[in-house]
This record gives C-alpha cells, structure tokens and sequence, in this order.
C-alpha cells in the first residue's frame, strides 16, 4: 500500500503542476497549488501514520492551516487584480510595479 | 475491504484531478478540487488519521472551497483557453464524486475495518500527542501560523 500512496501522491502532484504551467488563469493556477500541497499531505499523513509520528501530523496540520491561509491571500489578491481592472490572465501580469 | 476502498478513492482522486486539469471552466475545476479533497479526506481516513481528515473535510471541503466557489462567481469569466474548452462535467459525475467519499465512509463504519494496521484506540492515542507537540517543542511555528491566519484575514478585510 506504501508504493500506492505514494503514486497516487505523485500522480496528483503532477496534476496540479501541469495545472499550474499550462492554465492561465489566476484562479486555476491557485486551484493547481492547492492540489499539489494536498498531495504532499496524501504522503506526509500516510507516513506519518505508518511510523506513529505524531510529530508527522502535527506537521500535516500546520500545512493544512498554511494552506487555508495561502487560499485566503491568494483569493484576496485575485480579487483585488478584478477590481483594478488588471487581467486575469497571468500573462497579463509579467512586470513588476515601482 | 480496506484495499477495496483504498483502490476506488485512489483512482477516483486521479480521475477527478484529471477532469479538473481538462475543465476550461473554473466552476467546474472547481467542483473537481472538492470530490479531489473529499477523497483525499478518505485516504487520510484509511491511514489510520482520522482527525486530519475530519479537518480535511471542516477546513478544506468546508471553509476553502467556499471561498473559492465565491471568488470564482466574482471573478469575470474570460474566454476559454483554446483546447481545453471542449470538454464538459457531466452532472451525474458531479454528483458521484461529491457522494462517493461518503459512501465510502460508511461502508468502512459499517465493515467495522479500521484501516492503517491497527485500532481505532492506537490512532487516537497517537493523535493524542498532537496538542503537546504544538504547543511544546512546536510552539513558534505554531504562533507564526497563527500570526499568518490573522494576517490573512486582515487580507480579506482590506479586500
């Protein structure tokens, strides 16, 4: 089951990363690191139960929370960039400001 | 029984990620990335962590999908890309993948199998250790986590 997990976590991860390179979008671009940061915690979890590391889960929960807070972030700058008038398009967005 | 869920909640989380790479729509993707959680949820389940998938589901499923959902019936639609745009979410498979985790949840409730080689009680004794770790030799990183929640919320009022 060890190589399974670790298959479909890899499976998933590359999911996400495809996502994140060929979408343009700024929303599916946040949808693809949400779910490459899920699949590492497929892995980190399953590991972590294997051993009975606590310690493992503890560090799964802490990148659940950071994942939640990234989520709001991102969410937050996207819809600012919509307000603005900027595109959502992340081609649109390949200068920095200042 | 485990294996046989293991097995259908694995491939069903790879269908579901593929589907969401492949939607040009975002609501659809969307909708994707939830049955990818809720399954992931059950594969948190099936390793013997039962908390972190009740938080998967209250946190993840739960509060950030529908932030998504929002920002995402917000955001101006733009046209779709060019060869992604062909496919559509059939609903019924909508359906199936938000139903599914949860009659995978009960057929295991219901086999009585707990998953991840031993009991109900040693999962929970390990996870037990959790609240010590993060708030004894895990501490800092515990606060920063806290301090970046907050800050983020103060993103989303400023917003």
């Amino acid at each position: 089951m060890t190589l399974s997990i670790w298959g479909v976590s890899v499976l998933l991860f590359l999911a996400g990363l495809a996502m994140v390179v060929l979408r343009r979008q700024l929303l599916a671009m946040l949808l693809g690191l949400e779910l490459m940061i899920n699949s590492v915690n497929i892995a980190l979890v399953y590991t972590g139960s294997l051993w009975a590391d606590a310690e493992a889960l503890s560090a799964a929960l802490l990148i659940l929370a950071i994942a939640a807070a990234e989520v709001v972030v991102g969410l937050s700058l996207i819809l600012k960039l919509n307000g603005a008038g900027a595109p959502v398009d992340s081609s649109g967005l390949s200068e920095l400001k200042g | 029984m485990v294996e046989l869920v293991f097995w259908f909640s694995a491939i069903l989380a790879v269908i579901f990620a593929s589907f969401m790479l492949a939607q040009s729509s975002l609501f659809a993707s969307s909708i994707c990335l939830l049955a990818v959680l809720m399954q992931a949820a059950t594969l948190f389940f099936l390793s013997g962590a039962p908390m972190l998938a009740f938080v998967q589901v209250l946190v993840y499923a739960g509060a950030v999908m529908v932030l998504i959902v929002v920002a995402v019936m917000a955001s101006p639609g733009p046209a779709p890309a060019s060869i992604w745009s062909r496919l559509s979410l059939p609903r019924p498979l909508v359906w199936a993948g938000l139903i599914l985790p949860a009659l995978e949840f009960a057929l295991l409730l219901w086999a009585g199998a707990f998953p991840g080689g031993g009991s109900m009680g040693a999962a929970l004794s390990t996870q037990n250790q959790i609240g010590p770790i993060l708030f004894g030799p895990y501490a800092l990183a515990t606060e920063a986590v806290t301090l970046l929640m907050f800050l983020a919320s103060l993103a989303v009022l400023d917003s």
